[in-house]
Parts: structure tokens; sequence; C-alpha cells
């Protein structure tokens, strides 16, 4: 098994981690797109890559003529033998993998019932919470903090931002790109980006129909600085919260709506990446292992 | 409209009726909503919404008009985030509105909008 099978999955991880922490200046619309496509990519194009070492690790340890009686066990076996170190390394990213994806799973369903049981109202909470509920009888939940707490004006930002989540689908966005990061636990820094890209596309979209930046951006200021304080990280870029950076950028100007840069990027990202993973596909064999 | 879209419609009303000074009839709302919806479909929403007590309603004629109910005292609110740690959201896949701050970010939230409210005054 040569290294050059590792290239494409390497590439990808690279590509995504740098976007992640220097995203492009797009409108948070693309940035947004353009990072769940990579996402995605590098989650299938690492999984795959793992899962054939893994394959080929195991197919190694088994008593060579059983896995040569058949025509998978003999393509695995021409790339054996893989050193113990990277192939039990393989077989432990793959087991992690699998369980954050278990455990995401069971948390999304369970969160999504919850919500659902209640789709939308007023909750009974001195905190003020706003938040959008997808599916078929979502809507709007707020809190009975947050209405004491804003005015018309603000309250109106607060039910157009959270409108834009529900009509972009950006649940949608949201659980992919979770998936992608429980699959390959590094791409965690991907799914921040998203996360931050979505909402900064929600406050955009409030602000072209309110026609005021300053007032999404003070309302947001406020909510946050009324939220209940949430516990200092050890590290300030794993906060839990975008607020500054959204605040900020409604301060400064509107993004460009530059209607080529988006779309030219995000299809180069998605038939680049497309390139890769399949060439990934056909390095490891995957369709040869699913044909026969 | 398909269902999947009313949680959506939903969402614009109440936008619609946040930004509205009083009352606003069924007819006047569909006006001020994206993509043309149905009266009926619009009905339905105020009538969900008036269930929530998330609006209030009136008769101006024959008509019924309805407003964001946001005075305390008429609010019938759930108690429903018991069971659910939405302010630590688990899954990452719902997010609010704004989260709380940490002290760090609180000042820094608050130098961005003192920064900003000097060159307004600079500049007018």
């Amino acid at each position: 098994m040569s290294t050059v099978a590792l290239a494409p999955a390497a590439a990808l991880t690279v590509l995504s981690l740098t976007l992640a922490w220097r995203p492009p200046s797009l409108h948070p619309a693309w940035s947004a797109r353009v990072l769940v496509v990579l996402s995605t990519t590098t989650a299938l194009t690492v999984s795959t890559t793992v899962a054939f070492i893994a394959a080929v690790f195991i197919a190694g340890q088994l008593p060579a003529e059983a896995v040569a009686a058949t025509s998978q066990g003999r393509l695995l076996l021409e790339h054996a033998p893989i050193p113990a170190y990277p192939g039990l390394l393989a077989i432990a990213l793959l087991a992690v993998g699998a369980f954050c994806t278990i455990r995401l799973a069971y948390r999304w369903w369970r969160d999504l019932q919850t919500v659902r049981q209640h789709t939308s109202g007023i909750s009974d909470h001195d905190q003020p919470i706003a938040m959008a509920v997808p599916g078929h009888h979502g809507g709007v939940l707020v809190s009975r903090g947050l209405l004491r707490l804003l005015t018309r004006e603000q309250l109106q930002v607060v039910f157009r931002h959270e409108h834009a989540h529900l009509r972009h689908r950006h649940h949608l966005y949201g659980s992919v790109s979770a998936f992608a990061a429980s699959i390959f636990p590094p791409l965690a820094w991907v799914h921040r980006s998203v996360r931050l890209a979505l909402e900064r596309w929600a406050d955009e979209d409030a602000a072209a129909t309110v026609g005021d930046r300053t007032l999404v951006a003070h309302t947001i200021a406020q909510v946050a600085l009324a939220s209940p304080k949430s516990s200092t990280s050890w590290h300030p870029a794993l906060a839990n919260s975008h607020v500054v950076q959204r605040v900020e950028a409604l301060l400064s100007d509107a993004p460009s709506t530059n209607r080529v840069a988006g779309p030219a990027l995000l299809s180069g990202a998605g038939v680049a990446t497309s390139g890769v993973t399949s060439s990934a596909f056909q390095l490891n064999h995957v369709f040869l292992l699913l044909v026969l | 409209m398909s269902r999947r879209k009313l949680g959506q419609l939903e969402a614009e009303v109440l936008a619609v009726l946040a930004g509205a000074d009083g009352y606003l009839s069924t007819s006047e709302l569909c006006e001020r909503l994206n993509g043309d919806p149905a009266y009926t479909t619009v009905n339905t929403i105020l009538f969900r919404l008036l269930d929530k007590k998330m609006v209030e309603r009136s008769q101006r004629g024959r008509a019924f008009v309805y407003r964001l109910l946001v005075d305390e005292s008429e609010i019938a609110a759930e108690r429903m985030f018991g069971h659910l740690r939405v302010a630590s959201d688990p899954s990452h896949v719902l997010s609010q509105f704004a989260h709380g701050l940490n002290n760090s970010e609180a000042a820094a939230l608050r130098a961005v909008l003192n920064e900003n409210r000097n060159q307004n005054e600079e500049s007018p």
C-alpha cells in the first residue's frame, strides 16, 4: 500500500481546515454552502480511506489461504502488509467515528422530538430565548424573557432571523456538517465555521428585510448580554458563541452580493473535491469492492 | 402551500405583526407576506397563533384583526424547557438566537458597540 492512497484525504483535510480557519470573503450564504460541501466530501474521503486501510490490515492478520479464496480478499492482500501501528490507528479512528455518529444521531433525534412536542409558542422562561423549530409543525419558540426584553422592532428582527433559518433549511446544513464532524472529529473546526456562517446568513437576511443593520446588531448584543453567562472555556476559540463576530460584521459594511464569486467558488469546490473524492475511491478500490 | 412551509410562514407572520403598528386584518397580512400565500393558509396560521396566545384578536367592522401579543399579563406561557437543555444544545443542530457570553466575550462586545457609537458621533 503506497502513501499515494492517503494523498486525497490529506489534501481535502488541509483544504477544509484552511478554509474554516480563514474563510474567503464571501456572502455568508455562499461560505456556508462551500464549507458544507467541503466537510462532506472530506468526511467521505477520509472514512473510505481509513476503512480501506483497516480492511487491508485485518486481511493481513487473517490466515492467507482463507482470505485469498475470494477475489475481494486477493485484492486486499495485494496491498498488504500494513504495519501494526497505522492499522490499529485506522481501526481506532473508525470506532471513534462510528461511536460519535451514533451518539450524535441519538441526540439529534431526541432534541428534535423534544422541541417538536412543543412546536412553537411561548416558554415560561426568564432567559431571553428564541429558536427556530424545523419540520412539519415547526415555527418559532420564544420565551417570556425575550418578549419582556425587546421592543416590537427588535422582535421583528428576531422573527426575521428565525424565519431565515426555516426558509433556507439551515438545520439541514447544520446536521450534515455535524455528521461530517462526528465521522472525522477534526472537522469540528469546520462545523464551527458553518454554524457561524449560518447565523451570519440569517442576520444578513433579517437586516435586508428590516433595512437597518445597526438595529440587528444591537438586538443580538442586547439578547446576548441579557442571557446567563456562559462558563469560561479554556480557550477563547472554543467558546460557544459567535455573538461578537456577528455584531462586528453587522456594524461594518454589508457583504457583497457578488453573483459570480460565490457560485463560482461553490461549483469549483464541488468539482474539485468530487474529483479528489472519486480518485480516492478508485485508489482504494471502493468501487471494485462494492461491485465484487 | 405544503405543510412543511407552515412553520416558516408562521415565523414570517410574526415578523410582519411585530413590525406593524396596531392591528392587521388577514388580507392586509397577505399583502405584506412574500410569495402571495393563500388567504385560508394565513387564517390557519393566525388561528394557531391565537390558540398559542401569541397574537390577540379584535374586530374591525366585519373582519377580525390581529396583533402581536407582548403584554405580560395576557401571555400564556408554557413550561417547556425544563427537560430540554436548549442552552447547551448537545446535538449542535438547533441554534438559539444568541447565546450567553463569558466575561471576556462580553467585554469585547461592549468594546465593539462603544467603538461604533464613537464613530457615529464623529461622523453623524
